[in-house]
């Protein structure tokens, strides 16, 4: 079954390709057929025109510049894309008052964009298609009558939300800054934080109709070059319609699609990305989306939180092992309490198991049904709390505590250890600081569930070989997905399931970059100075 | 996209996996320990086995290093020829699949006589099966990376060992030598046998990272799964005393007697837990062996399409070949121990010396011709 | 890389798939609801001469969790008693009286009746807990002194709800704290059996019937706490059959030879006042023997240390102005310390049973003496000549050097 739509997805993507390549989304308007721009301004005008249909927030400003104004210029933008003062303040005027003495158009169209504009942000066009490209963009073009070309002017100005606390991964310590919608801003943040030119950007545009401006981000020097390669050859192989979220990019760029786990990371946070960039890690931005994707992604990864690397090192272990606990905890303690009821009895003390079966003796369902009831049930709170307005929010989790726990408890339609359960697992699997492995954990526990009341713990032990082999089998960008917990790698047990103190973690961890290790100089454990001897 | 690991497994990988390898005959089943003679002290026997197979280790791991490019399946063609060559592979392969269905048997029967008497073996034997020819299908690396987890878990449950203190009384370790040192000779057999098992390795050598060090972490895994081996007589004795040799399943048994404080007890499922993925990892990789095997004797492309097919094979002997529990540890003490002992170093005798009249006689042909790895 | 990983998946849904197919029947798996739990199992000979089993649930609902209208008048465990040929057959005969599944993991006490002992031996009843998964070794063997393990599984104790757990309690104190009793598990009862030169033992009790008129009637009460028990002294056998009693000083001897005293009290005549007592408390002690083989007999020697504080006086004794007194205190345990050791292995020459081990001494330093001997040991274990050297030490007198005098 799965082979066939293994085909049938591979089938598609070729069905798609071949659209792609014959038959562009976008009008008529093909990728690679170069249509100049004409020498009549009214010509450049129409068409303009016409490629946009007449919208209404479609600017065509036709100004009258040089001597006596007798040259004909055209500014071209969107309304609503462009910075509007900046237009009227550092373009249009200037272009008005210093053209005063030119009569050749040519000489005003190179004066213009080599003198009078007072901006950075200056480019050339010659193709008609690149320059509706520029202008749905958002930059302002001035075509001048009788030159072939456009300035592009680079002015964008939308609006924007602020740079705000990152909702889905809050910390204590650590930077509350989070990445935004605006591929700009965001690439700002990181900039910000590895202030190097050898922090490499490097700007796809991807969807067909929607164009969507996406950046690959690696540190020159640090980053393995065939992940980069490999990031570069998986991006440029995207035909789709449009880009709208990185959660749509991870599906088409991840090496295990069928997997419940994530091979890549997902994170809102820009200190994690440039902590991962500095590892030799790649990182993948998308306007229009705050996630940022991180590759090659490795398990432990998902199970790190940034806080960890700036609390006290003790600190920062105790505190991630207790995560891995709650992993363990969110995906397996449902199953426990089903192969512990049904199954091994003996595990528990006699008196706590006297006082379970206490507990269940009223209950009409068998401990799987409960439990599966109790957590679908919390499923639905869980995701009916996430879309519920604020304000309703508060009542929902009111009616969830009382009326699912206590009415239920008291209706004898569950046990109160199944309660204790359930409320362990849901808060145990918030634990999980990265949200897509938390999802999958919360798919997975329901088949593991099943497997406990089939056999016991042995079927969990089965399940969970299961997962793992097919853990060991998964790889982020080439590189294993358990690294390096197995294949073991010493070293590089400074960062797993312990944090060492930074002064004793020098290397970079080893299959993901792979050409400059050096992370910082060796032995600089801190010290106190040595007093000298108080003179009498 | 090229791999960046690159198909290998690393020397501590093998390590784990030849550890693991001996200890399933130790923590699923323990034939050394059912019906020993001299139970007290038998200790001996476990130290003399040890130090054995640590000799007969530098026999099997030697001819591995001879032809470190190659499995066993090709040198052997190289040295013996085609034919002759052959017939060792085939018997080798033989060996793995009837060593896995041994296996997976005594996983299934001591799972089915101490937890759940009530299910069939064959659920247990069908699970086996399916998980371990999952790993096998996967490559060694996957096998070497789930190795290398439960070897680390079946060393912490070598906690067993210790816990139940309270049950123990190391009066029960006296007297030394009651009955000779016959019963010691008799036992150490059994202790060796298993540890010809080791000798997958000459299908793990020409994939290891460092070569060079392969012996050395082979002799690790010797010395590990020894004194976790000596560990599980003395901690049998020291328990049970007199009842030490009647266990059906000791391991289990003694796992059961885990008492922690006044609160832990009855928590043997834990450490069987890792002890049956221990024994999953041993039949992984003997399936593994036996498919890369046959396709290096076929010279099929991939060993994959066998994985299952071989899982199927030995799931089904292990249904055919034994009748009972009591069958089984017959066969394991009586018959397979000679037989292993005999073919393994048989096998390792003849190619060693036909290696050395190879090379005195004719260096044209030089070794590795046309084998392509794996 | 696509196609092997998607198999992959494909193989865990095969995997699920199979396990799903293959769980229409329930095997072992069983609702916790649905069983019994065994907190104690009961074993005697039935007056028509086949195994009785008596078994005694815990009653969860009655315990705790349960509902509050049960009240506390209800017996948080019921006992059900069911006759058969084998021990086994008891136990599937158990569902025609128990509304429960019998679930033996949590079981903690193998009672055995006197009679049963007596008549029939431990073999015919003992293969049962050996070779059954649920059972487990970790169970405590007591038997039952005059009277039936029925009998005694309907007594209750005070203070714990469910009689398991009072007698563990009790079997915990007496252990450290008296000495009285050699408490020892299943497997150790088996381990006895089948080892050289040593014959299995097993804790001693008693059924003590309440007089009508001690029970308070009221809310508080039950009508029916018919009995309690008394925990002390040792059943020994021989073979598989109980030979004889030792009581409770017997049992602190053996104790003592086996180094097995932690805390116990000695009372003995006072030195100087032969009508007088004065108690010790024992701190620790350590004993062990040694058994020679000569030519002409065997000789055990048996050696314990001990240290303790004086705990009681009836005569008054002033340290300050007679320190050599100290002395005789000391004497004066040793003394009685050796009697109680003395007249334990003259009790078991008696009944011709090592409970001690001599036997198994020898086997354990001289494998080739016991080789010729281990024929007529049962001959020769009365005539094992008996030296015994004691060495106490006293502490502290405790929080007065003088007692108070009359004037």
């Amino acid at each position: 079954m799965l082979k066939r739509l293994r085909k049938a997805i591979a089938r598609k993507s070729r069905q798609f390709a071949r659209l792609s390549r014959n038959k562009p989304f976008n009008n008529s308007q093909g990728r690679h057929t170069k249509r100049p721009l004409s020498e009549m301004l009214d010509v450049n005008e129409k068409r303009i025109r016409q490629a946009f249909g007449d919208s209404p927030d479609l600017v065509l400003r036709r100004i009258a510049i040089g001597k006596k104004g007798r040259i004909n210029a055209l500014v071209v933008h969107l309304k609503a894309m462009v910075d509007g003062e900046i237009v009227s303040g550092a373009i249009m005027k200037r272009i008005v008052d210093k053209t005063e003495g030119l009569s050749q158009p040519r000489m005003a169209y190179t004066n213009i964009r080599d003198r009078y504009l007072e901006l950075t942000g200056i480019g050339e066009e010659h193709d008609f298609d690149n320059l509706l490209g520029e202008i749905t963009s958002g930059n302002t073009c001035i075509i001048v009558d009788g030159v072939p070309k456009a300035i592009v002017c680079q002015v964008q100005g939308y609006a924007q939300r602020n740079i705000s606390e990152p909702s889905t991964e809050a910390t204590i310590r650590g930077s509350k800054e989070g990445f935004i919608e605006s591929l700009p801003t965001n690439l700002s943040l990181l900039r910000r934080r590895i202030r190097n030119p050898r922090l490499r950007v490097e700007q796809y545009t991807l969807g067909e109709v929607s164009k969507t401006p996406v950046a690959l981000l690696f540190i020159e020097g640090i980053a393995n070059s065939r992940v980069t390669e490999e990031a570069r050859r998986r991006l440029s192989q995207i035909r789709i319609d449009s880009i709208q979220e990185s959660g749509q990019l991870e599906e088409l760029i991840e090496d295990a699609p069928l997997s419940p786990f994530p091979t890549l990371l997902r994170t809102e946070r820009p200190d994690r990305v440039t902590g991962n960039l500095l590892e030799g890690r790649i990182a993948i931005l998308t306007d229009g989306s705050p996630f940022a994707l991180i590759a090659p992604a490795t398990f432990t990864m998902f199970l790190t939180a940034p806080e960890d690397y700036f609390e006290r090192f003790y600190a920062g272990s105790v505190i991630r092992i207790l995560r891995y606990l709650a992993f363990v905890l969110s995906l397996t303690l449902p199953t426990l309490y089903i192969a512990i009821t049904t199954f091994h009895q003996e595990l528990l003390p006699t008196p706590l198991i006297l006082s379970i079966a206490a507990q269940r003796d009223r209950i009409p369902f068998p401990a799987v049904a409960e439990a599966a009831l109790m957590e679908i049930v919390f499923e639905i709170l869980r995701e009916a709390g996430l879309r519920l307005p604020r304000i309703v929010g508060q009542a929902v989790s009111i009616i969830g505590a009382l009326v699912i726990g206590e009415a239920a408890l008291r209706a004898g339609l569950v046990s109160a250890a199944m309660i204790v359960v359930v409320a362990l697992t849901g808060i145990s699997s918030f634990a999980t600081p990265i949200f897509s492995l938390g999802i999958s954990i919360r798919l997975l526990r329901f088949p593991l569930m099943l497997l406990a009341s089939t056999l016991g713990l042995f079927g969990i032990l089965a399940g969970l070989a299961a997962l793992s082999i097919h853990l060991f089998s998964l790889r982020s960008f080439g590189v294993p997905y358990t690294e390096p917990l197995t294949p073991f790698v010493a070293r590089e047990q400074q960062d797993t399931v312990f944090r060492a103190p930074w002064w004793a973690m020098s290397k970079r961890p080893r299959f993901v970059g792979g050409q400059d290790d050096t992370r910082s100089a060796p032995g600089q454990v801190p010290e106190p100075p040595v007093l000298e001897e108080k003179e009498g | 996209m090229q791999q960046i690991e690159g198909g290998r497994i690393s020397s501590f990988q093998v390590m784990c996996l030849l550890f693991l390898v001996r200890m399933t005959a130790t923590t699923i089943s323990f034939p050394f320990m059912i019906g020993h003679e001299s139970p007290t002290d038998a200790w001996i026997g476990v130290a003399i086995g040890v130090a054995v197979s640590l000799v007969l280790l530098e026999l099997i791991i030697q001819l591995g290093m001879k032809y470190p490019d190659m499995t066993i399946i090709q040198y052997s063609q190289v040295v013996l020829g085609r034919f002759p060559g052959k017939a060792i592979a085939f018997l080798l392969i033989w060996f793995w699949i009837s060593d896995a269905a041994l296996t997976i048997r005594a996983l299934g029967a001591a799972i089915t006589s101490s937890f759940m008497p009530e299910t069939p073996i064959l659920v247990f034997i069908l699970l086996t099966v399916l998980l371990s020819a999952n790993a096998a299908r996967n490559g060694i690396e996957i096998v070497g990376r789930w190795g290398e987890l439960v070897a680390i878990g079946v060393l912490v449950s070598g906690l067993v060992l210790v816990l139940p203190y309270r049950a123990m009384n190391f009066k029960n370790l006296m007297p030394v030598l009651p009955y000779g040192l016959a019963p010691h000779i008799k036992g150490s057999l059994t202790i060796i046998a298993f540890y010809m098992r080791l000798s997958i390795a000459w299908m793990i050598i020409p994939l290891a990272h460092n070569r060079k060090e392969v012996l050395r972490y082979s002799r690790y895994a010797v010395l590990l799964s020894g004194v976790l081996i000596l560990g599980h007589a003395i901690s049998l004795v020291t328990v049970f005393g007199s009842q030490a040799t009647a266990l059906a399943v000791p391991g289990f048994t003694l796992a059961r007697q885990i008492f922690i404080g006044q609160f832990f007890e009855r928590i043997e499922t834990i450490p069987v837990s890792i002890w049956v993925l221990n024994a999953m990892v041993k039949v992984a990789l003997d399936f593994w062996a036996a498919a890369t095997g046959l396709s290096q004797v076929f010279g099929l492309q991939n060993f994959q399409p066998l994985a299952y097919p071989v899982g199927a094979l030995a799931a089904s002997f292990s249904m055919l070949f034994f009748e009972s529990l009591v069958d089984l540890i017959q066969f394991t003490k009586h018959t397979w121990s000679i037989y292993s002992i005999l073919l393994v170093i048989a096998i390792a005798l003849i190619l060693h010396l036909g290696s050395i009249i190879k090379n005195s006689n004719s260096r044209t042909i030089k070794p590795g011709n046309g084998h392509s790895d794996r | 890389m696509i196609p092997t990983r998607s198999t992959h998946v494909a193989a865990y849904v095969a995997i699920m798939a199979v396990l799903i197919s293959l769980t229409s029947g329930c095997w072992n798996r069983r609702e916790i609801e649905t069983l019994g739990f065994v907190m104690a199992i009961g074993l005697d000979e039935s007056p028509s001469g086949r195994i009785q089993l008596t078994v005694q649930f815990a009653k969860p609902g009655a315990l705790a969790g349960g509902t509050e209208a049960a009240g506390r008048s209800e017996k948080p465990f019921w006992v059900s008693t069911v006759e058969g040929d084998t021990v086994f057959e008891c136990f599937r005969h158990l569902g025609s009286v128990s509304t429960k599944r019998p679930y033996l993991q949590h079981n903690r006490f193998i009672i055995f009746g006197d009679e049963l002992l007596k008549n029939k031996g431990l073999m015919p009843v003992i293969d049962f807990f050996n070779r059954d998964a649920e059972a487990r070794l970790a169970s405590q063997v007591l038997a039952v002194k005059g009277a039936t393990a029925r009998e005694y599984l309907q007594a209750e104790f005070e203070g714990a709800s469910l009689p398991s757990e009072g007698e563990q309690g009790m079997l915990l104190y007496l252990e450290t704290a008296l000495g009285t009793i050699s408490p020892l598990t299943f497997r150790e009862l088996e381990d006895r059996m089948g080892s050289e030169g040593i014959e299995p033992i097993a804790v001693g009790v008693e059924v003590v019937p309440l007089k009508p008129d001690t029970s308070i009637k009221g809310e508080l009460t039950r009508e029916e706490v018919k009995s309690t028990a008394r925990l002390g002294g040792t059943a020994v056998f021989k073979g598989d059959y109980l030979v004889g009693w030792l009581d409770e000083y017997e049992t602190r001897g053996l104790n003592w030879i086996l180094g097995k005293v932690k805390s116990t009290l000695m009372v003995f005549p006072q030195p100087g006042f032969e009508d007088r007592l004065a108690t010790i408390e024992i701190l620790r002690s350590t004993g062990n023997f040694k058994v020679e083989v000569r030519d002409d007999s065997i000789v055990a020697s048996i050696h314990v240390d001990t240290i303790g504080n004086l705990g009681e006086v009836q005569e008054p004794v002033d340290f300050v102005k007679q320190p050599e007194t100290w002395g005789q205190f000391e004497k004066g345990l040793e003394a009685a310390i050796k009697q109680e050791i003395m007249q334990t292995v003259t009790k078991l020459q008696a009944l011709g049973a090592d409970a001690i081990g001599f036997g198994q001494d020898i086997f354990r330093r001289k494998p080739k003496d016991w080789a010729n001997i281990r024929g007529h040991w049962d001959d020769l274990f009365p005539t094992v000549k008996i030296h015994v050297q004691v060495k106490a030490k006293l502490r502290t007198p405790g929080m007065v050097l003088k007692s108070v005098k009359t004037r």
